[in-house]
């Protein structure tokens, strides 16, 4: 082992250790904060689950069985000691385990966003290093241009027209999506291709704007002359000089995106009628369904901050350079 | 001419874009044969990097090269195909260039880099790695098995040239060009750097190609010296020839604009007075993380004074600039004799002049904006035309952005900055360092002028001792953080001398002599250069 290979895996470990203390203050904060904040929302959860015929009395044991009655902190001291044992209470609007339905609703989120990231990455490097090889030439420009005015319309917008053209048309996919969470493999990628298209498209224009200006900066640069000088093959330039140094930048927006995605996204998921966290905390928050949105908040906001610790360490992996301590800048 | 490794005739490069062409070379010629060592001199802009390209058959976008005549190693370098020229680059030449730590790719290990090479001409994984190693070795880097494995940014400037060296002859090549291969190194390790070169040359018999505008440096290394300027070769012939007896108008203006070591400067210094201060500096200290820029510096800077600051990059001189500036947090105790700090309004005690006035000016305001705001800033009471006039700018550059300007009149714009108002001390952190050496001389004109004309007091920071010793009343060597030595001018260049300062002196007398030595009486004790003169 050699003195710089131990460096990095010391500066790894240390990251993680950071973050396991991190991330679950941050998820305290936000829990604390989305409870404060729902108490804004009109509207007695009791009232809300039984309906106007119930009596008062009916309200108030309903509430103090599932513990949003008494003083907002013995409301949270409630919710956030069974939500560490894994009692997270009954949904209000539901009247299901809100385990049960937020983990099912999550697994959809993460398998249509997985299936939206799967398909921007590679489409937005592909694109992005094809305009970087190409700069100032009108294949670039159009690309540029093309992909800006996408990102310009409203993703409901564009699920609209893709949903007339596939569904309505052309006939190739369901024009609702919420058989996605059921049936085979194939069939489920079938359903969710049109969404998972959607929400790709939302984030493909700066993702390849990012990798575009990554590989461009790579390609102009010394070290790449050095490379060609050599009289290393371009292939070779391309695998061990470009991609690397290209990537690098991209990464940072690439975390931020796939814990996005993975979180559910409201607008494409209520379009097309797919059972996802995003519709699902709508609901929620409209309902005042208090223990359903703080455990959804909770989870996706684990997701995000998992995304996160993903790509730090794909960070560090990636290029040697990077060390996560504050350093005095001058 | 079939016998030399370059021959070139003719060479003609020119870049064009949608609107215009400029040619950048025009009509070079020049041969070097095997094992001699060639030099190309000029200022930035002159075209000589532009021909170290064209010898390797790299074409920038736009540049269109043509020659009657351009053989290296026996093939004509503009008639090759895409995998012949990839071969030729491969096996015939090497290349050192000019800012190692751009030139070395970050996320590789200098191993890999290197290694490269050698996978290249075919050889296995394991042999590739056991000859990167003795690569490594033959450059002197230290522990070569554990060196392959660290990082580009983890290694010292002197470090990854040496890489960059191993990388470039890995493979015996004929050729080996170096592209200003020590500008921005220290004056040792530039001295470390270029006699590691001469003795691989030696051993290995390889041509070079050194391209610089350091013509002390370049006289040094090679036999034969060409001059150029915007693109045509305005003069060659042998090292001693070319320095001494220089018949060229434009050499003889980069001869005489060469600071010289031996002359003292002929500044007044009887107005300087270094017993009536006017800054104390006690137990300055600085660390970062552990280790500390700066190590309990105390001295004093008189009203009138210049002081001169000179150590290797590390040493912490640029961290004396800074804390002195107040740019820095630093422990210690910085006090000006006057309570300026009483002043109404509040004006800034010190201005500072950086190295890269690229990186200083703000790209998008003119010189004119430049200008006024130091004016309004500094509490000066001239015109932005006054300002401009007394630091020798012409007055149609002040509607120009920066980037419309050359070197020199980028660093005069920074410089007049800091003069715009009445401030009692001024900093500058290597002014000279990244201007060509016509430039310089005239800068350090500007600066003693300056000084003369406002009685300020001046911190000058350079790693060159003859700049320094040109302009310096006193001057003060940092070593790893500490202060070394402080003395008036003279007395430290002829006097009593911590040994550190005399190993200073030693490699820039060293590095200018070499200058003109004639290769033929090269000193009997010298071992590979009286080899080299045969």
């Amino acid at each position: 082992m050699t003195t710089t290979s131990v460096e990095r895996r010391t500066a790894l470990l240390g990251l993680l250790g950071k973050r396991v203390v991190q991330i679950p203050v941050v998820l305290l904060v936000v829990s604390i904060l989305t409870f404060w904040l729902l108490q804004v929302v009109p509207g007695n959860p009791g009232r809300n689950a039984l309906g106007q015929y119930a009596t008062a009395a009916q309200v108030t044991a309903w509430n103090h069985d599932n513990g949003v009655d008494g003083s907002l902190v013995t409301q949270y001291l409630h919710w956030i000691g069974g939500f560490f044992v894994g009692d997270w209470g009954q949904s209000l609007v539901y009247s299901t385990p809100v385990r049960e339905l937020v983990l099912e609703r999550l697994g959809n989120s993460l398998l249509l966003g997985l299936y939206a990231f799967v398909i921007m990455v590679p489409v937005a490097i592909a694109l992005g290093s094809a305009q970087a090889y190409r700069e100032g030439k009108r294949s670039d420009r159009a690309i540029t241009v093309g992909l800006l005015s996408l990102s310009a319309i409203p993703e409901f917008v564009v699920g609209v027209v893709l949903l007339l053209v596939f569904a309505v048309w052309l006939r190739v996919v369901p024009v609702q999506s919420a058989a996605g969470a059921s049936g085979d493999f194939f069939d489920r990628l079938r359903v969710m291709t049109l969404p998972a298209v959607v929400l790709a498209l939302g984030y493909l224009a700066v993702l390849t704007r990012m990798v575009r200006s990554g590989t461009s900066e790579a390609i102009t640069s010394q070290f790449h002359r050095t490379a060609v000088i050599k009289g290393l093959s371009s292939a070779t330039i391309v695998r061990r000089h470009v991609i690397r140094n290209a990537l690098v930048p991209t990464l940072s927006v690439l975390g931020i995106y796939l814990g996005t995605l993975l979180g559910g996204s409201v607008i494409v998921e209520t379009l097309f009628s797919y059972p996802g966290l995003g519709a699902l905390m709508v609901t929620a928050a409209d309902r005042k369904d208090v223990l359903l949105l703080e455990s959804g908040v909770m989870i996706t906001g684990a997701v995000s901050l998992l995304a996160l610790l993903f790509t730090d360490i794909c960070f560090v992996l990636m290029d040697p350079r990077i060390r996560f301590n504050a350093r005095e800048t001058n | 001419m079939t016998t030399s490794v370059v021959s070139v005739d003719n060479l003609r490069v020119s870049y064009s874009t949608s609107r215009s062409s400029v040619e950048v070379v025009r009509g070079v010629s020049f041969d070097i044969a095997p094992g001699e060592s060639y030099g190309l001199v000029g200022e930035s802009g002159s075209g000589k990097s532009t021909i170290a390209l064209a010898l390797t058959g790299h074409r920038v976008a736009g540049a269109t090269v043509t020659a009657d005549s351009l053989n290296v190693a026996g093939l004509d370098v503009l008639d090759l195909s895409q995998s012949e020229l990839r071969a030729f680059r491969a096996r015939k030449i090497g290349v050192v260039y000019q800012e190692p730590a751009r030139a070395l790719n970050p996320t590789m290990t200098v191993g890999a880099q290197v290694a490269e090479v050698f996978r290249l001409r075919g050889d296995d994984r394991g042999l590739a790695r056991r000859e990167t190693v003795a690569a490594l070795d033959r450059v002197g880097l230290p522990d070569p098995a554990t060196f392959a494995s660290r990082y580009p940014h983890e290694l010292s400037g002197g470090q990854q040239q040496r890489v960059v060296i191993a990388m470039a002859l890995a493979v015996s090549p004929e050729l080996l060009i170096l592209d200003e291969p020590t500008t921005g190194l220290d004056a040792r390790v530039e001295t470390e750097v270029m006699a590691l070169i001469d003795q691989l040359q030696i051993e290995l018999g390889f041509a070079t190609l050194l391209i610089s505008h350091n013509l002390p440096l370049v006289a040094a290394h090679c036999q034969r010296i060409g001059v150029l300027e915007r693109g045509v070769l305005v003069e060659h012939g042998s090292a001693a020839d070319v320095l001494l007896n220089p018949s060229h108008a434009y050499s003889k203006k980069l001869v005489a604009a060469l600071p010289d070591l031996a002359f003292a400067s002929a500044r007044n210094r009887d107005s300087a007075d270094e017993t009536d201060p006017l800054v104390t500096v006690t137990g300055l200290s600085k660390s970062y993380g552990g280790k500390r820029a700066l190590d309990n510096v105390s001295l004093t800077i008189g009203r009138n004074e210049i002081l001169g600051i000179v150590g290797q990059s590390g040493s912490g001189k640029s961290t004396f600039g800074r804390a002195l500036a107040g740019l820095i947090r630093y422990d210690g105790q910085v006090s000006f004799t006057d309570s300026f700090e009483r002043r109404r309004p509040a004006r800034p005690l010190v201005q500072m002049v950086f190295q890269s006035p690229d990186a200083s000016l703000n790209p998008r305001r003119t010189v004119r904006q430049v200008f006024a705001r130091s004016i309004e800033l500094l509490g000066g009471t001239g015109t932005v035309e006054m300002l401009a006039e007394s630091t020798g700018l012409d007055l149609a550059l002040l509607k120009l952005l920066p980037h419309e300007l050359s070197g020199g009149q980028k660093q005069r714009v920074a410089i007049a900055r800091a003069f715009a108002g009445p401030v009692p001390l001024v900093i500058c952190d290597e002014p000279t360092s990244a201007l060509d050496v016509s430039v310089q001389a005239l800068v350090l004109d500007l600066l003693e002028e300056l000084q003369e004309r406002t009685g300020v007091s001046f911190v000058f920071i350079s790693h060159d001792l003859a700049v320094v010793r040109r302009l310096a009343d006193r001057i003060g060597v940092l070593h790893e953080g500490r202060l070394v030595d402080l003395a008036p001018t003279e007395q430290l260049f002829s006097g009593d001398v911590d040994a550190y300062t005399e190993s200073l002196i030693a490699s820039a007398v060293d590095l200018r002599a070499r200058g003109v030595r004639t290769p033929a009486v090269a000193a009997p004790g010298d071992g590979w250069q009286a080899n080299r003169a045969r």
